[in-house]
């Protein structure tokens, strides 16, 4: 006849179900930092910034080489800029 | 950059003002190198989506935003012909047109950048400024 189940059996399962656990994780976040890692390696492209597109001016704003607006406007600003 | 999208509004949509712009090279290499892309696009018909697009992808002095290589991708983002492009920034047949550029602007007193002149006289980079500039050098009608 089996013996009778104890509290202190139903605890040792418990404790046991916790490690299970325990090792499920750390084993789910080592395989996360390997592909991050392993990702990291073999992605280069990966690592480039995203380029921002803006917005194209309006159609009726005249663009010609360095000049923006109607050549026979009136007045002429200039800018010396550096993109950098 | 930052007045610019105002005064396109206000005076250059309205045909009363144009813009010219002068990219000079104080920064650094990638400074010139970015100002050779921009005439490079501009062959293309694209000088001002260039301009856009390396202002909205600036990185600092000291960073390689402006590399080579990631000029190359913002030719790409527009739909530029990547290979013509390519060979016109190898070729470095802007170089010497933005260095005269950028010595021209120093021989002119400008320092720092950016530098804004209106009618050929010089003003302050605010936005009230320039828009008061831009005011007084129309004629009375407007």
């Amino acid at each position: 006849m089996a013996p009778k189940p104890t509290k202190g059996r139903r605890k040792g399962g418990a404790h046991t179900r916790w490690w299970v656990y325990a090792a499920g994780a750390a084993g789910g976040a080592a395989v996360l930092a390997l592909f991050v890692i392993v990702s990291g390696l073999i992605g280069g492209d990966t690592k480039d910034p995203p380029i921002v597109v803006p917005v194209p001016r309006p159609a009726g704003l005249a663009q010609e080489g360095r000049v923006l607006g109607s050549p026979s406007a009136p007045v002429t600003i200039t800018e010396y800029a550096d993109f950098q | 950059m930052g007045v610019l999208p105002t005064i396109e509004e206000e005076f250059l949509l309205t045909g009363k003002a144009k813009l010219e712009l002068r990219p000079i090279a104080f920064l650094g290499e990638l400074s010139g190198l970015a100002a050779q892309a921009a005439e490079c696009a501009n062959e293309q018909g694209r000088f001002w989506r260039f301009h856009d697009i390396l202002y909205a992808n600036q990185g600092g002095k000291g960073s390689d935003a402006f590399s080579r290589k990631h000029l190359q991708r913002f030719a790409a983002a527009l739909g530029l012909d990547t290979a013509a492009f390519a060979s016109c920034l190898d070729s470095g047949k802007y170089a010497s047109m933005v260095a005269d550029d950028t010595n021209a602007a120093q021989q002119r007193g400008v320092d720092s950048t950016p530098t804004v002149l209106v009618n050929g006289k010089e003003v302050g980079g605010s936005l009230e400024e320039v828009r008061a500039a831009i005011q007084e050098g129309l004629p009375p009608e407007s």
